[in-house]
Formats: structure tokens, C-alpha cells, sequence
């Protein structure tokens, strides 16, 4: 009894990953047919044209959307982790009036969506002669109230005083406790936050959509959304494209879940 | 002795102040005066290359009285809540039940296969899901065609009903994902003998999930239920990868009859959609307003959570 219910359930959690992983499998087998083979039908197995299609792939613009994306969230998750260890070194290390005040803002303001300012910050983007830059695409994940909070909390429970206290008494400047000190203790946070950093920036869409007009500019969403135009009728190679933006993120992901995860649901266990 | 101590803390201060400085001002310049300018701008009639007048709230007031489309978007964007967060919730709950059951293998490959659509960028999961369901070159009517279900492929994506259950399909499978993992996390967190105690009291599987693990989880539901709800009323970029992304004819703003037109796809068509008539000030008031609608619903639903621990509370004593 106890059994058959044990396959049961293994029969329903296969199922249920079929589906979610099916419309990537079919995708990646998509990717390497000619456009005429997908209109026939339904082919579950990979084809033979992946080369003609890298080629064609090749020959557009695609690799510089990659490097654009590449330089954006790498920047955007640089200067974001940065920003964050600091502010949450600064809220757990350090004692001043308004602390708590500041740190309660900082939590309140995440439950703002950040469509509220899209208009204005289009505007003020104009406004700095920053449009035809990546800049408007990495600015707003270099400031990530997320990011404090979670290194707030990281670096509350993991480094202590006395490490810190000792290092002082040795001559370290802040600067240096900070860098030295601090960072190693808490190193899996920080690659929780970096790599959620790299992902939102990464996947964004509406951002590069309204801000960048510059084909030489464009991300790898935008670029992907807007291959229609480029090569409209080769189905296949918008498809190996389409596949050659998500597969990066998907293996980063796979090796980094953990991380991902724990940083993703670090707000709920608490309620 | 006093005042040196005062002397440290005055120097700490100034460290503190240096270490928050990057992102209180980085939040200052890019994140609140945006938030505060835009709320100026929907007091305007700015359209972009135009005169700029000063009009009060006449935006909002023709927005809730009169526009066609701002009522028509809140509602889809309800409508389409509604079909994807409690079904995303519900599978998620006795999903993360199975996973967790001991007897389970592959923990690991299932809870990464659940969560992969979730860190897939929006772009592709509406590009995939419009590959599936093209009314011509869609897979999905390739398949029901070639086993002789249906004789003409079904035209999924021009018919306003059929649109709305297939982008809300899409964002159930983006989404069910992620609410598993919380219920997985909020799961470890009950303790074993909470367990054995149900086990000794006879209580079956069903008896221990109905009667000990929902109301344990219960934090984990309410916190899904209200970031759902916020995640929710953002949604844009889905559907319209889903509806227009590589449409070869038929380029529709929130696809057909603008069923699927959600609030921030309805702000983005108004301000950014239309190159020759970009209208920021009233595209400013739907996000003004959107974002009033949520903190509003969101204010009532912690106020009933509230109420109803009190009561509970009364009960208990």
C-alpha cells in the first residue's frame, strides 16, 4: 500500500517537471532544425541544422547584445553588492541615532513597485544625457533594498564583535575592518545577493524597452524580442537565439540554486 | 573618561555614515525623486514635445470616470490574479507536501526543475508559450491537428477568452515554482516531533497535512498570498511577449479585444507605447493610481489578518 503510494507520488512530481522542463527541451530541439522543419509539425528529437542556424545567428548583431548584457549586469551586480554590504555593515555594526528609523524605511520602501517612477526616471535619464548609454539598465539595481536587508541580517549573525573589536585594537582602519573583516564572514551571503542581482538585471525587459533605442545598445531580452525585425523569416535561428539567451542562466542557476534559493526565501521563514 | 567615549561614538558615526552613504544616495537621486517627480507629472497634461499645464487631479478623475481602459486593465489584471495565484498556491502547497515526504527521491532535481521557469527571463517564457500556442505555426495545434482532435488549428491567442486562460496557464507554470520553494523552506522549519505527535495520535496523511501542516504553514501562505498579490498587479512583460513578441500579423496592444491588457501594459502602451504621442502625465496617474489600489488592498488584508488572530486569540483563551 504504503509503496504503490510512494510511486504514485514519484509518477505525479515526474509529470509535473515534465511539463515545466518540456517547453525548454522543445525549444533547444527547435533550435536546431531548418525553419521548413518546424512547419511540418512536431519533432521531438534534435535536428541537423544548428550550425547553418549558429551562422546565421552569428552574422547579426546578437554577440553584442550579449557582451551589452554581460557589461550591464556585471556592473549592475558589482556596484548593487557593494552598496548593500556596506549599508547592511553600517545598520548591524554600528550604533546612531535613526538607525532603526533608517533601517525600517529602508525595509518600506521595497513594497513600492518601481513602475510608480518609470515615467520621471525616463525623464531624468534624458535629463543627465544618459539614454544612449547602458547606465539607465545598471542604475536601478545598484541601490537594492532587498540587498541591504539581507546583508543586514547576514552580517548581525555572523560576524562577531570581538573579531572586529581586536582588529581595531590592532590598528585597522574601518575601511579595512569592512574589506577584511567583515566580507570573508559572510561570503555565501554575498554570493546570494550577487547572484540575484545578476539574474534581475539580466532578465530585465521593460527597462532596456523604454530607455534604449540604440540597436548597438540592446540587452539580450530586448535583443531576442526585437529579432522579428532582423531576421523574420528564419524561425529557427530567432529560436537558437531565443535559446542561447535563457541556457546561460538556466546552468547559473542550476549550480548557484542553493544560494538562490536561501536568499529568495530568507524574508517568509519568518513570517 | 565621558567624553572621550562620546568622542568614539561621534567617530563612529561619521563611519556609519560613509558606509550608508552609497545607497542612501544612490536611492535619493534614482529611486525617491523619480517616485516624487512622477507624482508630480500626473498632476500635468504632459505629452512629450508638447506645452506642459499644471491640471490638478482631472488626470485621475477622467482616469476613474471616464477612461476606457483603466477599469478594463484593473480588472484583467484581477481577472487573470485570480486564475493563476490561488492555483500557483494550491499546486505549490501539496507539491512541496510530496517533495518533502520521505519516501521521495531527487529532492534536489525536482525543486530546481519547479523553480526554473521563475529565473528565466519573462521575454522567453512569453516567447515560448507563444511557440506552443501560434494559431499557425504553434505546436500545440500542430499536435491536436496530426491525431485528428480538431480539424482547423484553434486560433488560442485571438480570442479574448481563450488569450486570458492561456497567459494565465503561462504565468501559473513561471509561478507555482516559486511558491514551492517558500512552502519547502516554511516545511523544514516545523519541527519532527509535531510529527510524531500527529502519528501517535492515529492521524493519517491527509488528517497530518490538513490539521498540522497548512496551519503551520499558514505564515508562509499569508506572506505568498500578499507578494503574490504585489507581483501580480506588475505583471506586463509575460503577456506581451506572449501576444505580440514575434507575431507575424495581428500586432495588438493588450491582444485581442484588450483582454489581456494588464495596468503597467496599459501604463506602458500610454506613455511609451505610441511614438508620436507619448503621454507621461497620464501615465503617471495610472501608476499613481495602481499603486494606490495596492497599498489600499494591501491595508485591508492586514487589517482582516489582524482581526481575525484577535478573534482567534479570544477563542484560544
Amino acid at each position: 500500500m504504503s509503496k504503490r503510494k510512494g510511486i504514485g507520488t514519484m509518477a505525479v512530481l515526474f509529470v509535473l517537471a515534465f511539463i515545466t522542463i518540456i517547453p525548454f527541451y522543445m525549444m533547444l530541439c527547435m533550435s536546431t532544425q531548418t525553419s521548413a522543419e518546424l512547419f511540418q509539425g512536431l519533432t521531438l528529437l534534435p535536428g541537423s541544422h544548428l550550425l547553418e542556424n549558429l551562422k546565421t545567428v552569428g552574422s547579426s548583431s546578437f554577440g553584442k547584445f550579449y557582451i551589452n548584457s554581460l557589461v550591464a549586469s556585471t556592473a549592475a551586480t558589482l556596484i548593487g553588492t557593494l552598496t548593500s554590504a556596506m549599508a547592511g555593515f553600517a545598520l548591524s555594526k554600528y550604533r546612531f541615532k535613526y538607525r532603526d528609523l533608517i533601517a525600517k524605511i529602508i525595509i518600506a520602501t521595497m513594497m513600492i513597485p518601481s513602475q510608480i517612477s518609470l515615467i520621471a526616471y525616463v525623464i531624468e535619464m534624458r535629463n543627465f544625457h544618459l539614454l544612449n548609454t547602458l547606465w539607465p539598465v545598471i542604475i536601478p539595481f545598484t541601490f537594492n533594498a532587498f540587498g541591504v536587508y539581507w546583508m543586514k541580517q547576514s552580517i548581525e549573525g555572523a560576524v562577531p564583535d570581538e573579531v572586529m573589536e581586536s582588529a581595531r585594537i590592532d590598528g585597522a582602519s574601518e575601511m579595512r575592518v569592512f574589506f577584511s573583516i567583515v566580507l570573508p564572514f559572510v561570503k555565501s551571503a554575498l554570493i546570494t545577493i550577487a547572484l540575484l542581482l545578476f539574474l534581475w538585471s539580466w532578465n530585465n525587459y521593460l527597462l532596456p524597452l523604454i530607455t534604449i533605442n540604440d540597436m548597438d545598445l540592446y540587452t539580450v531580452p530586448l535583443g531576442i524580442a526585437m529579432l522579428n525585425g532582423m531576421y523574420r523569416t528564419d524561425y529557427a535561428a530567432k529560436i537558437l537565439a531565443l535559446a542561447m539567451g535563457t541556457v546561460p542562466l538556466v546552468i547559473l542557476f542550476i549550480f548557484g540554486s542553493k544560494y538562490f534559493i536561501r536568499g529568495l526565501t530568507s524574508g517568509a521563514v519568518k513570517g | 573618561m565621558q567624553s572621550k567615549k562620546a568622542k568614539k561614538m561621534k567617530t563612529k558615526t561619521k563611519y556609519a555614515v560613509l558606509f550608508l552613504a552609497p545607497f542612501v544616495i544612490l536611492y535619493l537621486v534614482f529611486g525617491l525623486f523619480p517616485i516624487i517627480h512622477s507624482f508630480y507629472i500626473s498632476l500635468t497634461d504632459w505629452t512629450f514635445g508638447k506645452d506642459v499645464n499644471f491640471v490638478g487631479l482631472s488626470n485621475y478623475i477622467r482616469l476613474f470616470t471616464e477612461d476606457k481602459y483603466f477599469w478594463k486593465s484593473v480588472g484583467n489584471t484581477a481577472l487573470l490574479m485570480l486564475m493563476y495565484i490561488p492555483l500557483s498556491i494550491i499546486v505549490a502547497l501539496l507539491l512541496s507536501n510530496l517533495i518533502y515526504s520521505k519516501r521521495t527521491k531527487f529532492k534536489k532535481f525536482f525543486q530546481v526543475a519547479f523553480f526554473l521557469p521563475n529565473i528565466t527571463t519573462a521575454v522567453a517564457v512569453g516567447l515560448m508559450f507563444a511557440l506552443i500556442f501560434d494559431w499557425q505555426t504553434g505546436i500545440l495545434n500542430n499536435v491536436l491537428m496530426k491525431f485528428g482532435i480538431i480539424s482547423s488549428g484553434i486560433n488560442w491567442l485571438g480570442t479574448p477568452g481563450l488569450a486570458r486562460v492561456v497567459t494565465a496557464l503561462m504565468l501559473f507554470w513561471a509561478y507555482f515554482g516559486y511558491c514551492t520553494v517558500f512552502y519547502l523552506s516554511g516545511m523544514s522549519g516545523i519541527p519532527e516531533d509535531v510529527y510524531e505527535a500527529a502519528k501517535l495520535d492515529g492521524a493519517n496523511h491527509r488528517q497530518t497535512l490538513w490539521h498540522v501542516t497548512i496551519p503551520m504553514l499558514k505564515p508562509v501562505t499569508s506572506f505568498l498570498i500578499l507578494t503574490s498579490f504585489i507581483s501580480g498587479c506588475q505583471v506586463m512583460e509575460e503577456p506581451m511577449l506572449l501576444l505580440n513578441g514575434w507575431a507575424t500579423v495581428g500586432q495588438t496592444v493588450g491582444g485581442p479585444d484588450r483582454s489581456c491588457l494588464t495596468i503597467v501594459w496599459n501604463l506602458y502602451d500610454t506613455a511609451f507605447g505610441n511614438g508620436t504621442n507619448l503621454q507621461y502625465g497620464k501615465g503617471a496617474a495610472i501608476g499613481y493610481s495602481a499603486f494606490l489600489l495596492i497599498m489600499l488592498v494591501v491595508m485591508l488584508w492586514n487589517r482582516t489578518q489582524k482581526t481575525l488572530a484577535k478573534r482567534r486569540g479570544d477563542i484560544d483563551e
